[in-house]
């Protein structure tokens, strides 16, 4: 069928999956080389061993944990904003949902590989399935994580249905693969039922299953005897840092495909604004839990903890540290309260700083552990090399490269959704209000 | 788990082995030919051999363990009861150099500026002809030979080569030899050994005991003894090395101010009159004279204002040394690395001589010394001959250089060499290519230690210990036995002399049936003796022991050695004969602290256990492990205390540019708050160029042309040094070290009081 | 069941480091390039370690002990492996299991006395240091984790022999290198759990400490020494 005749209301938002600019394959091709030479550096990796990594002895974990954290810090966005926003019926999600879920897909799939990079032998990555020991934090990791991509995949998946079905319906190149994804929806009320049920059911799982994640990511270090690792907040501490960057990439990743795809009729400023409070609400939780995490170290004053507190605050890290500080509480506080700063130009420049800033607080709380080791050894030093700068460059560049390939083959912003809320919000919406507010209408049949 | 694991083990042990050995296929040019399909895939059969270890004069038994007859690595054997099964970590690498890929194979000529392999026939007909040469144009005066070996035996061969051939100039540079330099110097014979038994205070003087000594090994676990007995150890050294920092007292001083210091101890003796007199009545000459200058020149007063230790300080080891009943003033070849070093040791003589050396002994005249003639003899020649005959153009015809570095032991490398490149004829019975042998002319290479035969010879426990260096393996490659090359030539210049043996193996069999033509001793692996046995052997009680010679020799390579701790010793006696020389020239500092300018630091080279004379960087294990106590490695370092570095603005750990008057090179610095401040302690050992890469610097080339007149030896911590860039903040050096002194003083007084 | 610990008494040793060369050459720990070592790679299974200074200068001393594996009872490392690549055997060594190993080092994260070494490179050593290899171990190739095991192929081929003996094992034939080559005889190993072995009446010194004891890992080697630490 000729797909040109189509007219729908929302062609803005089918047309990127027919339409491919030359902008768009340069950029994809600039990306897959970056993604290439990540390649090639890590078989160079796997030829000479780690070695050519910038870990030593005692900083044994570097740019790769380090990325591992981070990543998985940020798929914790998608899943968590989407399904929490989908639970508290919150209507200005629509056109949000579907980025955040597949930057979640993605980033795991990232995430999850890292911890392989930086294996010794990961030729006996299959040691961990035949002869896994439960009692490690490690095979927790693997557990959740596992768990949590199956279940935002299944996540990512369902919403989508409605949309493949459309997409089905208006032919084109992917007509068969469409077809077979779409499962024969065809919009009556029984699927439509089946669906809403289907997704409550997992909106509701996935959450304690996202928070279970970071937690237990952040358990690896915190279940070890190091100075500064050795915390009960750091399960806290890392979701809501997790969730922090997440929301932060999210926002970057909508304003540059709004841009890159014309969506701003549907990425409205007020959704911009919306998610930038949401910003500044977790920027000042982040603070909170940074602020009594060091505050205690100092007053408890315990020299191995000490070394690496002062290691931190006016040691060799101070730059970062304090870079840190200002890239996630000092940039999004000045920027996000203030109404002449809160412009998308300004919410852009505070997420990239908060992406920024994650990043480095990762490494602040990885590297200066592993530094200054309780026995009296002199500091270790930890420079990173080309290979696991390059790989943290790969990476990226395969998150946007995966990205942009969903954006060709699956619409980026709910169709149905938006739909469905021209159709129905209205309604369902007024008459939740009923619910809340007291009833005129009640004193009205009174009186009458 | 564990089956599977140990078979794992073994299959990957023996594969990867051969794998190992297979994969550096380069590298197979440095075994003989027929040991290459052993290890692939031999059989694995283990066995031990015994032998010693000669890289200090310790000797040490060895046992070394050997897969198919190929040794693989060294252990200390627990029979000797020199190192009852200890060993160091020198000892422990002495199987690497069987396996080295720099080691020489072959005799080589040095033929347009590169070393090429020749045989060694026509190697030998090169010295024998060019010897005979000088011997008839009457030069003989005109050859020098130095020879660094710490066997006895060996000493003495190069003497009897010495004396048959003519040629006199004869430098023996090893450690015993140089402790004993000074006594002979002074009173014509010099103590065997220190009796750790009868000591009760030992005031020591720069003498690393358990790392560099005549027995590091045996005088590290007299000395553990000795301190449990709770004797008192009092160490005058410009460094608080490891191996002494358990002592109980620890004098930082700088070397050039011994003698002041000695000298000031032994008024206190003097004055208060505690002395032995009628040991020195018979014993010391001139002696009216020392007391009177000591008396007049050393007040503790005067003494403190020169060295900068309170007079109080003084005064108190004074009192200790004269209440002790037999204490030592020790010092071994370390204190002559100064420009004044030998008259220190002159002084420390004297100071010992006040008490009558009654914890030095000797052994008495036994059977041994019919077979050490000439053992007593003292050094008239040393490296000042050599250098002062360098210097004179066209004056040397020849040298012949056996196991020495001396190239790398000397501060003035740069006119060294220069000096040596214009000697017509350099033989090296080196094992390596180093900055010595590089100047030869011909280059026989001597067999490693695990491939000769000997004997060692050691006094130092008080009984003689002879340890059996015997060859673990046949020769590897085509080197030979400096001994043998001796032999020959000796028969062969001079046939007339009828020298008594054909190689240096029949040479040592020879000495072996002295000893045993004195029926005396026991083997290593026979029990110690008890005290019901010894005083048996007292009264005259003894048991024929040894059947034939043949049978002797056998049980001695079964047994790794012989002692006799029958032996009787005798009191040290020495006629001193003090010549006013050795005290009148004053003792005044020629470096003064008080006038060290601004900026520079005053530069302490000092030695580790790890590098015993300065050629250990050929060991691989050993150059990643000699700054593995800081975790510096492959780099030189600089020690500095934390004080003076602060007021430097330098931060611990930083890389800096060290600058002297010759030169500048690179260090790490390190804090470290045993260092003297106003010091920069540098390690020496570094800056070999062995196999193409040198890691570190050596420090000596880069510090003052100052040498001990008598004897030679390089000084160690006379010059001063600067660190680029670094910033004076409050107070200059000089000043700084005004205030250690005073903080010393302080320190002292509230101990006494507490 | 033996378990086995050790004793250092650190009045008699005087850091020659003879224990740290002997443990290299006994376990055929790699060396490692100039370049490697400046990162900080060195592979030592022991480390003589510098703690602290007491007192003032003069009177000033520095504390050094050999540092290594202390065969804790209670290690923190392995409970985070997650292949059960290092594992507590009956007799109280801590040993790894080589082939198993997937490289995490996340055993080396938990350390607190930073004794776990990791093989960064592949094996490539100075040709002199190859020959000298000693056959009883393995050579550990790239990306594995390594630490001191009470030179456990020594145990091994000490009950071979006294099994091939007819007799039971005795003291006398199972120790370690560093025990072996101690000049000072500073360093005592045995059966801590029989009262006979002099490791056991070593025990009753009042002088004894371990490091970081209040960690709860209940190390297994104790440091005699008259000095506070």
């Amino acid at each position: 069928m000729n797909n040109q005749n189509f007219v729908d209301e929302d062609e803005t938002l089918f047309r990127p999956i027919y339409h491919t600019g030359k902008g768009f394959y340069a950029f994809a091709a600039a990306l897959a080389a970056i993604v290439l030479f990540g390649i090639f550096m890590y078989i160079r990796q796997l030829i000479f061993g780690l070695g050519v990594t910038g870990m030593n002895e005692p900083v044994s974990w570097g740019f790769y944990i380090i990325s591992f954290v981070f990543f998985i810090g940020i798929s914790h966005a998608g899943t968590l904003i989407s399904a929490i926003l989908r639970l508290s019926k919150a209507e200005w999600r629509r056109p949000i949902t579907r980025m955040a879920e597949v930057i979640t897909g993605i980033v795991l799939l990232i995430g999850g590989l890292h911890p392989i990079i930086d294996l010794g032998r990961p030729d006996r990555i299959l040691h961990i399935f035949e002869r896994g020991r439960l009692q490690s934090p490690l095979l927790w990791d693997v557990t959740s994580i596992t768990a949590y991509f199956t279940a935002s995949t299944i996540y990512l998946y369902l919403p989508l249905i409605p949309d493949i079905a459309l997409l089905r319906d208006r032919g084109g190149r992917f007509h068969k693969i469409y077809e077979i994804l779409s499962w024969g929806y065809e919009g009556t009320e029984k699927q439509k039922h089946v669906l809403e049920r289907a997704i409550n059911i997992l909106m509701v799982m996935v959450i304690p299953i996202a928070v279970s994640v970071h937690t237990v990511i952040s358990w690896i270090f915190s279940m070890t005897l190091q100075p500064g690792w050795h915390s009960t907040i750091f399960g806290p501490y890392f979701v809501v840092g997790a969730i922090y960057s997440g929301i932060a990439a999210l926002i970057i990743v909508m304003i540059a495909f709004r841009k890159a795809y014309h969506l701003q009729d549907y990425l409205k400023e007020i959704h911009f604004r919306y998610l930038g409070t949401l910003l500044l609400v977790m920027s000042l939780l982040w603070f909170y839990f940074t602020f009594a995490e060091y505050l205690t170290t100092f007053y408890g004053h315990e020299p191995p903890e000490m070394r690496v507190f002062l290691y931190k605050f006016v040691g060799n890290y101070s730059f970062f540290f304090w870079l840190m500080v200002v890239c996630n509480f000092i940039i999004p506080v000045v920027f996000l309260s203030n109404k002449k700063l809160k412009t998308i130009g300004g919410i852009l420049f505070t997420s990239i700083a908060v992406v920024l800033g994650m990043w480095l607080e990762r490494l602040i709380i990885i590297v200066p552990s592993m530094a200054n080791p309780r026995l009296p050894y002199p500091t270790g030093i930890y420079v990173p090399s080309l290979t696991e700068i390059s790989l943290l460059l790969a990476a990226t560049a395969a998150f946007v490269l995966g990205f942009m390939g969903f954006s060709k083959l699956f619409p980026l912003v709910s169709i149905w959704e938006i739909k469905e809320g021209r159709e129905q919000s209205v309604k369902t919406v007024s008459e939740r209000l009923h619910e809340y507010l007291p009833s005129k209408g009640h004193i009205r049949n009174e009186i009458v | 788990m564990e089956i599977n694991r140990r078979d794992f083990v073994k299959l990957f042990g023996g594969s990867l082995f051969g794998l190992a050995i297979g994969g550096g296929a380069g590298a197979m040019l440095k075994l003989p030919k027929k040991a290459e399909p052993i290890l692939y895939s031999g059989p694995r059969i283990e066995s031990w051999k015994l032998t010693a270890c000669t890289k200090c004069p310790g000797s040490c038994s060895l046992r070394i363990r050997l897969i198919d007859d190929l040794p693989i690595q060294a252990f200390g054997n627990p029979n000797s009861p020199i190192n009852e099964g200890g060993i160091c970590p020198l000892g422990l690498v002495s199987v690497a150099d069987l396996y080295h890929p720099a080691r020489l194979t072959n005799p080589v000529k040095k033929i347009n500026g590169e070393f090429k392999p020749v045989s060694y026939k026509e190697a030998y007909n090169i010295i024998s002809d060019n010897l005979k040469n000088i011997i008839s144009n009457k030069r003989q005066d005109d050859v020098f030979i130095v020879a660094q070996t710490e066997s006895k035996f060996r000493v003495e061969l190069f003497r009897k080569f010495s004396d048959t051939t003519g040629f006199k100039n004869l430098i023996i540079d090893n450690f015993r030899d140089g402790s004993s330099f000074p006594f002979f110097k002074a009173a014509g014979n010099a103590p065997d050994f220190i009796d750790f038994d009868k000591c009760d205070y030992i005031l020591n003087f720069d003498a690393q005991f358990t790392e560099i000594s005549q027995n590091p090994i045996y005088f590290t676990r007299k000395i553990n003894e000795y301190r449990s007995k709770g004797f008192k150890i009092t160490t005058v050294q410009p460094k608080l090395t490891p191996g002494v920092a358990k002592l109980d007292e620890w004098i930082p001083l700088q070397p050039v101010l011994f003698g002041n210091f000695a000298l000031g101890v032994a008024y206190v003796l003097l004055k208060d009159d505690q002395y032995d007199k009628s040991f020195l009545e018979e014993n010391f000459s001139g002696f009216t004279d020392f007391k009177n200058h000591v008396l007049e020149n050393y007040v503790p007063d005067k003494v403190a204002k020169l060295t900068g230790i309170p007079a109080e300080k003084i005064i108190e080891i004074g009192r200790k040394f004269e209440k002790a009943s037999s204490p030592a003033a020790y010092f071994d070849e370390s204190v002559l690395y100064n420009s004044n070093g030998t008259q220190n040791a002159f002084a420390i003589i004297a100071l010992n001589a006040l008490k009558g050396f009654r914890s030095f002994g000797k052994i008495k005249n036994s059977f041994l010394s019919s077979v050490l003639q000439n053992e007593s003899r003292e050094i008239n020649i040393t490296f000042t001959n050599l250098m002062a005959r360098l210097s004179k153009s066209n004056a040397l015809q020849a040298l012949l250089i056996s196991g020495s570095n001396f190239v790398f032991n000397s501060p003035d490398s740069e006119a060294l060499k220069k000096q040596l490149s214009s000697i017509p004829f350099i033989v090296s019975f080196s094992s390596f290519v180093d900055e010595t042998s590089s100047f030869a002319h011909l280059i026989i290479p001597d067999h490693c230690n695990l491939e000769k035969l000997d004997l060692l010879l050691n006094n130092s426990m008080g009984v003689p210990a002879v340890t059996l260096q015997q060859p673990v393996v046949e020769p590897f490659f085509k080197t030979s036995d400096t001994g043998d090359v001796l032999i020959s030539l000796m028969k062969e210049i001079k046939p007339e002399a009828k020298v008594q043996y054909e190689n240096y193996s029949d040479y040592i069999t020879q000495i072996a049936k002295k000893i045993y033509s004195g029926r005396e001793g026991i083997f290593m692996d026979q029990n110690k003796p008890t005290v019901i046995e010894k005083g048996l052997r007292k009264i005259g009680w003894q048991t024929e022991q040894f059947g034939s010679f043949d049978d002797f020799w056998d049980s001695l390579t079964d047994s790794g050695g012989w002692w006799d701790p029958f032996a009787e010793k005798e009191p040290y006696n020495p006629k001193i004969d003090f010549k006013p020389a050795f005290y009148k020239e004053s003792f005044t500092t020629k470096n003064s602290l008080n006038s060290i300018p601004k900026n520079k630091l005053h530069l302490n080279i000092f030695k580790r256990n790890l590098d015993y004379k300065g050629n250990m960087s050929i060991y691989p294990v050993l150059v990643e492990q000699f700054g593995s106590n800081w975790s510096v490695f492959y780099q030189l370092w600089a020690e500095i205390n934390p004080v003076t570095a602060r007021s430097l603005s330098l931060r611990d750990r930083s890389k800096v540019i060290l600058k002297t008057n010759k030169g500048k090179f690179p260090a790490v610095l390190i804090y470290n708050p045993t260092v003297v401040p106003g010091n920069l302690d540098i390690p020496f050992g570094l800056g070999h160029t062995i196999l193409g890469d040198t890691c570190g610097v050596n420090p000596l080339i880069f510090s003052e042309n100052k040498i001990d007149k008598p004897t030679g030896k390089p000084s160690f911590s006379e010059s001063l040094i600067e660190i680029e860039g670094s910033s004076l903040k409050n107070s200059s050096l000089a000043e700084q070290v005004k205030l250690n002194q005073k903080q010393f003083a302080e320190n002292q007084v509230r101990r006494d009081y507490a | 069941m033996p378990r086995y610990g050790m004793v250092i008494d650190l009045n008699k040793c005087n850091q020659c480091e003879a224990c740290v060369t002997a443990c290299k050459l006994e376990n055929n720990v790699q060396i490692v390039s100039k370049e490697n070592a400046e990162m900080g790679r060195v592979m030592q299974w022991m480390k003589m370690l510098t703690t602290n200074h007491e007192g003032n200068y003069p009177e000033i001393r520095p504390v050094s002990l050999p540092v290594f594996c202390v065969q804790c009872d209670d290690p923190p490392c392995i409970k985070v492996c997650p292949v059960r690549a290092t594992y507590k055997r009956d007799d109280g060594i801590v040993a790894q299991i080589y082939p198993q190993c997937i490289g995490c080092r996340y055993c080396m994260a938990n350390c607190p006395y930073t004794v776990k070494v990791f093989n960064w490179y592949k094996d490539e050593q100075p040709v002199e240091y190859e020959k000298c290899y000693n056959t009883d171990v393995s050579v550990r190739p790239k990306g594995i984790v390594e630490k001191c095991t009470f030179c456990i192929h020594r145990l091994q081929k000490a009950k071979e022999k006294s099994k091939a003996e007819h007799r039971k094992m005795q003291e006398e034939d199972y120790v370690t290198a560093c025990t072996e080559v101690c000049p000072a005889h500073a360093i005592h190993f045995g059966d801590l759990d029989d009262p006979n072995s002099h490791v056991s009446k070593l025990m009753n010194d009042y002088r004894k400490f371990t490091l970081q004891e209040e960690l709860g890992t209940e190390p297994k080697v104790y440091y005699l020494s008259e000095k506070s630490q």
